[in-house]
Protein backbone atom coordinates (compact mmCIF):
# COMPACT_ATOMS: atom_id res chain seq x y z
CA UNK A 1 0.00 0.00 0.00
CA UNK A 2 1.03 2.97 -0.54
CA UNK A 3 1.00 6.61 0.59
CA UNK A 4 0.43 9.52 -1.54
CA UNK A 5 1.27 13.00 0.54
CA UNK A 6 0.97 16.57 -1.60
CA UNK A 7 1.25 20.00 -0.14
CA UNK A 8 -0.40 21.23 -3.58
CA UNK A 9 -1.47 20.41 -7.37
CA UNK A 10 -0.46 22.58 -10.32
CA UNK A 11 -1.86 22.64 -13.69
CA UNK A 12 0.67 22.98 -16.85
CA UNK A 13 1.00 26.53 -16.25
CA UNK A 14 1.90 26.29 -13.18
CA UNK A 15 -1.34 27.89 -11.63
CA UNK A 16 -2.94 26.04 -8.16
CA UNK A 17 -5.06 23.26 -9.16
CA UNK A 18 -8.27 22.53 -6.50
CA UNK A 19 -10.22 19.74 -7.55
CA UNK A 20 -13.26 19.87 -5.41
CA UNK A 21 -16.27 17.62 -5.11
CA UNK A 22 -19.44 18.89 -3.80
CA UNK A 23 -21.95 16.39 -2.21
CA UNK A 24 -25.27 16.76 -0.93
CA UNK A 25 -28.96 14.89 -0.30
CA UNK A 26 -31.63 16.95 1.22
CA UNK A 27 -35.16 15.98 2.24
CA UNK A 28 -37.33 18.05 0.49
CA UNK A 29 -40.35 17.37 2.83
CA UNK A 30 -39.41 18.25 5.63
CA UNK A 31 -36.47 20.35 3.95
CA UNK A 32 -33.80 18.62 6.40
CA UNK A 33 -29.90 18.80 4.81
CA UNK A 34 -29.10 14.87 5.86
CA UNK A 35 -26.02 14.75 4.48
CA UNK A 36 -23.42 17.02 2.51
CA UNK A 37 -19.96 17.33 1.68
CA UNK A 38 -18.66 20.70 0.54
CA UNK A 39 -21.83 22.28 0.53
CA UNK A 40 -22.75 25.63 2.91
CA UNK A 41 -25.92 25.43 2.62
CA UNK A 42 -28.87 23.83 1.02
CA UNK A 43 -31.90 26.06 -0.23
CA UNK A 44 -35.80 25.25 -0.67
CA UNK A 45 -36.88 27.41 -3.83
CA UNK A 46 -40.66 26.22 -3.78
CA UNK A 47 -42.14 23.37 -4.61
CA UNK A 48 -39.47 20.38 -6.16
CA UNK A 49 -37.31 23.31 -6.22
CA UNK A 50 -34.02 22.58 -4.43
CA UNK A 51 -30.77 24.44 -4.55
CA UNK A 52 -27.04 23.77 -3.09
CA UNK A 53 -24.41 26.30 -2.51
CA UNK A 54 -21.25 25.41 -2.49
CA UNK A 55 -18.49 25.91 0.17
CA UNK A 56 -15.96 27.41 -2.37
CA UNK A 57 -16.47 28.24 -5.93
CA UNK A 58 -15.47 25.74 -9.02
CA UNK A 59 -13.06 27.11 -11.25
CA UNK A 60 -16.15 27.41 -13.96
CA UNK A 61 -19.60 26.25 -14.48
CA UNK A 62 -18.59 23.64 -16.82
CA UNK A 63 -18.45 21.03 -13.71
CA UNK A 64 -19.72 18.12 -13.83
CA UNK A 65 -23.36 17.82 -11.78
CA UNK A 66 -25.59 14.98 -11.24
CA UNK A 67 -28.85 15.58 -9.47
CA UNK A 68 -30.71 12.58 -8.22
CA UNK A 69 -34.41 12.69 -6.91
CA UNK A 70 -36.54 9.66 -5.25
CA UNK A 71 -39.90 8.92 -5.90
CA UNK A 72 -42.55 11.51 -4.18
CA UNK A 73 -44.33 8.67 -2.90
CA UNK A 74 -42.61 7.80 0.78
CA UNK A 75 -43.90 4.30 -0.03
CA UNK A 76 -42.09 3.62 -2.68
CA UNK A 77 -39.22 6.05 -1.80
CA UNK A 78 -36.63 3.08 -2.31
CA UNK A 79 -38.26 1.21 -5.62
CA UNK A 80 -38.03 4.24 -7.43
CA UNK A 81 -35.04 6.42 -8.01
CA UNK A 82 -36.35 8.99 -9.82
CA UNK A 83 -39.81 10.73 -11.56
CA UNK A 84 -40.16 11.35 -14.83
CA UNK A 85 -38.45 14.65 -14.86
CA UNK A 86 -35.70 14.64 -12.47
CA UNK A 87 -31.81 15.98 -12.06
CA UNK A 88 -29.50 18.89 -11.60
CA UNK A 89 -29.77 22.30 -13.41
CA UNK A 90 -33.52 23.40 -13.83
CA UNK A 91 -32.62 25.96 -15.49
CA UNK A 92 -29.69 28.13 -16.83
CA UNK A 93 -28.86 29.84 -13.93
CA UNK A 94 -26.10 27.10 -12.75
CA UNK A 95 -22.59 29.27 -11.35
CA UNK A 96 -20.07 28.13 -9.97
CA UNK A 97 -20.94 28.55 -6.44
CA UNK A 98 -24.14 26.74 -6.76
CA UNK A 99 -26.61 24.18 -8.44
CA UNK A 100 -30.27 23.88 -8.89
CA UNK A 101 -31.68 20.39 -8.42
CA UNK A 102 -35.25 19.81 -9.45
CA UNK A 103 -38.06 17.15 -9.32
CA UNK A 104 -41.25 17.42 -11.82
CA UNK A 105 -44.14 15.10 -13.13
CA UNK A 106 -46.43 16.85 -14.91
CA UNK A 107 -45.61 19.72 -11.96
CA UNK A 108 -43.06 19.94 -9.95
CA UNK A 109 -43.51 18.26 -6.83
CA UNK A 110 -41.59 17.65 -3.68
CA UNK A 111 -39.78 14.11 -3.10
CA UNK A 112 -38.36 12.74 0.20
CA UNK A 113 -34.93 12.58 -1.19
CA UNK A 114 -33.12 15.28 -3.91
CA UNK A 115 -29.24 15.20 -4.05
CA UNK A 116 -26.21 16.35 -5.88
CA UNK A 117 -23.12 15.20 -6.70
CA UNK A 118 -20.88 18.07 -8.65
CA UNK A 119 -17.04 17.29 -9.68
CA UNK A 120 -14.52 19.51 -11.32
CA UNK A 121 -11.89 21.78 -10.64
CA UNK B 1 -27.70 21.01 14.79
CA UNK B 2 -28.22 24.25 14.01
CA UNK B 3 -31.06 26.34 15.31
CA UNK B 4 -31.03 28.73 12.58
CA UNK B 5 -32.78 29.45 8.79
CA UNK B 6 -32.50 32.08 6.75
CA UNK B 7 -36.00 32.98 4.78
CA UNK B 8 -35.59 35.89 1.80
CA UNK B 9 -37.41 37.38 -1.12
CA UNK B 10 -35.25 37.81 -3.99
CA UNK B 11 -35.95 41.63 -5.02
CA UNK B 12 -35.60 41.02 -8.69
CA UNK B 13 -38.47 37.95 -8.62
CA UNK B 14 -40.54 39.42 -6.12
CA UNK B 15 -43.70 37.25 -7.82
CA UNK B 16 -41.51 33.52 -6.43
CA UNK B 17 -42.25 32.29 -3.41
CA UNK B 18 -40.36 33.35 -0.73
CA UNK B 19 -36.77 30.65 -0.25
CA UNK B 20 -35.57 28.99 3.00
CA UNK B 21 -32.12 28.66 3.65
CA UNK B 22 -30.33 25.79 5.78
CA UNK B 23 -27.14 25.85 6.26
CA UNK B 24 -24.62 23.08 6.56
CA UNK B 25 -23.98 21.59 9.62
CA UNK B 26 -20.74 21.04 8.89
CA UNK B 27 -20.12 24.23 6.69
CA UNK B 28 -20.97 25.83 10.45
CA UNK B 29 -18.28 23.44 12.26
CA UNK B 30 -15.53 24.88 10.07
CA UNK B 31 -16.95 28.39 10.45
CA UNK B 32 -16.78 28.20 14.30
CA UNK B 33 -13.05 26.81 14.48
CA UNK B 34 -11.99 29.44 12.56
CA UNK B 35 -11.63 27.99 8.71
CA UNK B 36 -13.47 30.49 6.60
CA UNK B 37 -11.27 33.09 4.40
CA UNK B 38 -12.31 36.72 4.48
CA UNK B 39 -15.55 36.94 2.77
CA UNK B 40 -14.50 39.52 0.09
CA UNK B 41 -12.69 36.27 -1.41
CA UNK B 42 -16.25 35.04 -2.57
CA UNK B 43 -17.39 38.51 -3.61
CA UNK B 44 -14.64 39.16 -5.76
CA UNK B 45 -15.51 35.81 -7.42
CA UNK B 46 -18.91 36.67 -7.61
CA UNK B 47 -18.46 40.10 -9.36
CA UNK B 48 -15.98 38.56 -12.17
CA UNK B 49 -18.74 35.56 -12.85
CA UNK B 50 -21.71 38.24 -13.04
CA UNK B 51 -19.82 40.54 -14.91
CA UNK B 52 -19.36 37.28 -17.30
CA UNK B 53 -22.68 36.51 -17.61
CA UNK B 54 -23.79 40.11 -18.00
CA UNK B 55 -21.55 40.37 -21.12
CA UNK B 56 -22.74 37.10 -22.36
CA UNK B 57 -19.11 35.14 -22.47
CA UNK B 58 -20.24 32.87 -18.83
CA UNK B 59 -20.50 29.70 -21.48
CA UNK B 60 -16.52 30.24 -21.46
CA UNK B 61 -16.12 31.94 -18.30
CA UNK B 62 -13.04 30.69 -15.73
CA UNK B 63 -12.05 32.55 -12.49
CA UNK B 64 -8.86 34.25 -12.16
CA UNK B 65 -6.24 31.30 -11.18
CA UNK B 66 -5.50 33.62 -8.34
CA UNK B 67 -8.58 35.20 -6.90
CA UNK B 68 -9.80 31.43 -7.45
CA UNK B 69 -7.15 30.17 -4.93
CA UNK B 70 -7.55 32.60 -2.54
CA UNK B 71 -10.32 30.71 -1.17
CA UNK B 72 -8.07 28.30 0.10
CA UNK B 73 -4.87 30.17 0.73
CA UNK B 74 -5.81 33.87 2.27
CA UNK B 75 -5.23 33.90 5.83
CA UNK B 76 -8.47 32.40 7.69
CA UNK B 77 -10.79 35.19 9.74
CA UNK B 78 -10.88 33.08 13.14
CA UNK B 79 -13.48 31.68 14.94
CA UNK B 80 -17.15 32.76 14.62
CA UNK B 81 -19.61 32.30 17.15
CA UNK B 82 -23.08 30.73 15.54
CA UNK B 83 -24.58 33.84 14.86
CA UNK B 84 -21.71 35.59 13.16
CA UNK B 85 -21.51 32.82 10.78
CA UNK B 86 -25.43 33.07 10.29
CA UNK B 87 -24.49 36.79 8.77
CA UNK B 88 -20.99 35.27 7.25
CA UNK B 89 -23.52 32.55 5.02
CA UNK B 90 -25.81 35.48 4.65
CA UNK B 91 -23.48 37.44 2.26
CA UNK B 92 -21.79 34.71 1.20
CA UNK B 93 -24.72 32.51 -0.45
CA UNK B 94 -27.79 35.16 -0.82
CA UNK B 95 -28.00 36.82 -3.63
CA UNK B 96 -26.12 40.64 -3.08
CA UNK B 97 -29.19 42.32 -3.88
CA UNK B 98 -31.10 41.06 -1.07
CA UNK B 99 -28.95 42.75 1.61
CA UNK B 100 -26.95 45.17 0.05
CA UNK B 101 -29.20 47.45 -0.92
CA UNK B 102 -32.83 49.13 0.45
CA UNK B 103 -35.86 48.15 0.04
CA UNK B 104 -39.07 49.41 1.37
CA UNK B 105 -39.04 46.13 3.36
CA UNK B 106 -36.65 43.57 4.77
CA UNK B 107 -35.69 41.51 2.29
CA UNK B 108 -34.43 38.48 4.63
CA UNK B 109 -34.25 37.39 8.14
CA UNK B 110 -32.29 34.84 10.02
CA UNK B 111 -35.28 33.20 12.35
CA UNK B 112 -35.19 29.79 14.53
CA UNK B 113 -36.00 26.22 12.72
CA UNK B 114 -39.35 26.16 14.52
CA UNK B 115 -40.32 29.74 12.84
CA UNK B 116 -40.59 27.77 9.78
CA UNK B 117 -43.75 26.08 8.71
CA UNK B 118 -43.29 22.46 8.65
CA UNK B 119 -46.36 21.86 6.55
CA UNK B 120 -45.87 22.28 3.22
CA UNK B 121 -49.40 21.88 1.50
CA UNK B 122 -49.46 25.43 0.11
CA UNK B 123 -45.62 25.82 0.33
CA UNK B 124 -45.55 27.64 -3.11
CA UNK B 125 -47.56 30.89 -1.16
CA UNK B 126 -45.85 31.34 1.63
CA UNK B 127 -44.56 34.75 1.97
CA UNK B 128 -42.30 36.40 4.23
CA UNK B 129 -44.60 38.28 7.39
CA UNK B 130 -43.75 41.80 8.11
Amino acid sequence: MSTLKVNSFQDTSGNGFYPARVSGTLNGSSFALEQSNGVSSAQDNGVGKYQFNFSNNFSNAQYFACGVIANYDANTYSSYLTLNYGGGNIDDTRTTSQCKVGAYESSYADVPSAGVLCEGP
Amino acid sequence: MTKYRVIFDDPDHLDEPTKVLVPSQNWLDMAMSGGLPPIWVYWQLQDDEQQAIKEGRHSTFKHDPEKHALQWTAPRIGPLTEEEAMEYLVMKDLPRRCWSEEHNRPMFKIVRTEQVPSDRQFRNAWEMAA
